[in-house]
């Protein structure tokens, strides 16, 4: 039975690549607007044989990976900080607020104005729209540890560091890589919005090049490329996460 | 040695005027949960607590586990004040306090692995664990995580996981509150088979009366508001104790007797 909801998604997305192919070739839809389905695989299959689409994929890969890993790093980091010193919690909660509830993409500017056009400018803004998610998360998570579970800990005679180790740590990894599966969608969007403007590779760069050119097909299929790296980082994650999960299953 | 000049012991576990004292939510000011109380248990004893809810009990029994840090008073054990929780002691939490990641046969080992039993092998702690889950009757449970397990089960777990330590005293809140009456029965004679057999200290706080009498060389009865005890009373009743203790006429008599202290 594990198969099955596999299958309904995998159908329902066959279908809806049908529907959209005929819609195009019996003319009901100008295929300006959307391309179809068979020309945008052609798109793929020329770009990776050209090599443009591997140069892409690693110039974003990188900018993904640096943003991210500096979010993961200083996002956990602040995040356990704060769960452990009240007074971190509220010399950062201003700040997590603040970047909770501003549009980040207005950073974008001020961001071209410290590092130019290019990679550290992507790199910055992947960092600045994923690092609150996590930090947030790893707080939240701290936050949430049982109290009575450090009491039980406690009376076994559980050192700080037993303490950290046996119980705020596995308490913690849930909810922290919830977070963590949560900042990569942002991070992604971070990589995206970045190379959209003043970029000279990548996906997002691909996307508005081929945009501004009118090309929808290759447009389109750099696009599809995004949503495959999306899904396919979530996926991993989330993997890790059930690993550790199994027992949250209530 | 003449016996008459052995001095009396000293208590296994004297409990000095003490107070414990919460703040209430919202800085409404404090509440005396327990309220100058004074007693001794003497080594090898099984001290049972009864009283209404709210009375302090499971604050009497955090503070001699060193968990709540009295407003005043001290509680000693052998004779040096507490101020922290030690190897001597170990808890039987009313909430069971469990470790939701870890599986029964972990939950029952994590005392013993924060406390290494010197010459012990991780196989040896495990293998120990198990022994202990078997005792507590989840043989089978292993590894079931807690969520997967009834109330009762849950408890048995908590129960195993202070035995597996093996501590002079035992510090049990409420340990039986989850069971059916047929499991607690069984529970409470492999209890006292283990207090009997290893000569521990006991200190089990409880809601059922006949529980308290059946149990006890001595049953402290508590009062609320502030909490305090109001009485202690001696149970002689011969051991081992069976079914047949429970219809005697002394058990009565002690029933009566506590019926009109609650
Ligand atoms: N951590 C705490 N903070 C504030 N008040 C507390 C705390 N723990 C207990 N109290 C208060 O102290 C009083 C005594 O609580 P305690 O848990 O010792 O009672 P109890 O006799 O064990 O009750 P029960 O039979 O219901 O378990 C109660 O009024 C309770 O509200
Ligand atoms: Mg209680």
């Amino acid at each position: 039975m594990k198969t099955a909801p596999a299958l309904v998604g995998i159908t329902s997305f066959a279908v809806i690549l049908l529907v959209w192919e005929s819609a195009v070739r019996f003319g009901f839809i100008n295929p300006f607007f959307v391309s179809e389905p068979s020309a945008i695989a052609l798109s793929l299959s020329r770009a990776a044989r050209s090599g443009e689409l591997w140069h892409n994929v690693t110039v974003s890969l990188r900018e993904f990976a640096i943003g991210y890993g500096l979010s993961v790093v200083i996002g956990v980091l602040a995040g356990a900080l704060a769960g452990r010193f009240r007074t971190v919690e509220y010399a950062l909660d201003p700040f997590l607020w603040f970047l909770y509830s501003a549009p980040l993409i207005a950073f974008y500017p001020i961001f071209v104005l410290w590092f130019g056009l290019g990679v550290p400018t992507v790199i910055a803004m992947t960092f600045l729209l994923s690092v609150t998610q996590i930090a947030t998360s790893t707080l939240k998570g701290i936050q949430s540890v049982n109290p009575g579970l450090l009491r039980a800990a406690r009376s076994f005679g559980a050192t700080d560091r037993d303490l950290l180790w046996k119980v705020v740590l596995p308490a913690t990894v849930p909810m922290m890589t919830a977070g963590l599966r949560l900042g990569i969608g942002r991070a992604l969007m971070g990589v995206v919005v970045g190379e959209l403007f003043g970029a000279t590779a990548g996906l997002g760069y691909s996307i508005s090049y081929y945009g501004a050119l009118l090309k929808t097909t290759d447009m389109i299929a750099s696009l599809i490329v995004v949503v495959v790296l999306g899904v396919l980082c979530t996926q991993g994650l989330t993997a890790v996460e059930e690993r550790f999960d199994s027992w949250r299953t209530f | 040695m003449d016996a008459r000049t052995v001095v009396e012991p000293a208590p296994h576990i004297q409990v000095e005027s003490l107070t414990v004292v919460y703040e209430k939510p919202k800085a409404a000011g404090t509440l005396i949960a327990v309220s100058n109380v004074n007693l001794d248990i003497a080594r090898g004893t099984f001290v049972t607590i009864v009283g209404p809810s709210g009375c302090g009990k499971s604050s009497l029994l955090l503070s001699i586990a060193g968990l709540v840090k009295p407003a005043s008073g001290c509680v000693r054990v052998n004779g040096k004040p507490v101020s922290a929780p030690g190897r001597d002691r170990a808890v039987v939490f009313q909430d069971f306090a469990l470790m939701p990641w870890r599986t029964v046969i972990d939950n029952v080992r994590f005392g013993l692995e924060l406390q290494r039993p010197r010459g012990l092998t991780g196989g040896d702690l495990t293998e120990r664990a198990c022994r202990y889950v078997e005792l507590v009757g989840l043989k089978g449970f292993e590894h079931y995580h807690p969520h997967q397990l009834s109330g009762g089960m849950r408890q048995r777990v908590g129960i195993a996981r202070a035995l597996a330590v093996d501590p002079e005293i035992l510090l049990l809140d409420e340990p039986f509150g989850s069971l059916d009456a047929q499991t607690r029965d069984e529970m409470g004679s492999e209890l006292l088979a283990i207090w009997e057999r290893n000569k521990k200290t006991a200190l089990f706080v409880t809601h059922g009366i006949d529980e308290a009498i059946f149990l006890a060389d001595q049953i402290v009865v508590m009062a609320r508001d502030p909490g305090r005890i109001t009485k202690i009373i001696s149970v002689d009743l011969p051991r081992p104790r069976t079914v047949e203790t429970t219809d005697s006429k002394r058990f009565i008599e002690y029933r009566r007797q506590i019926r009109e202290c609650l």
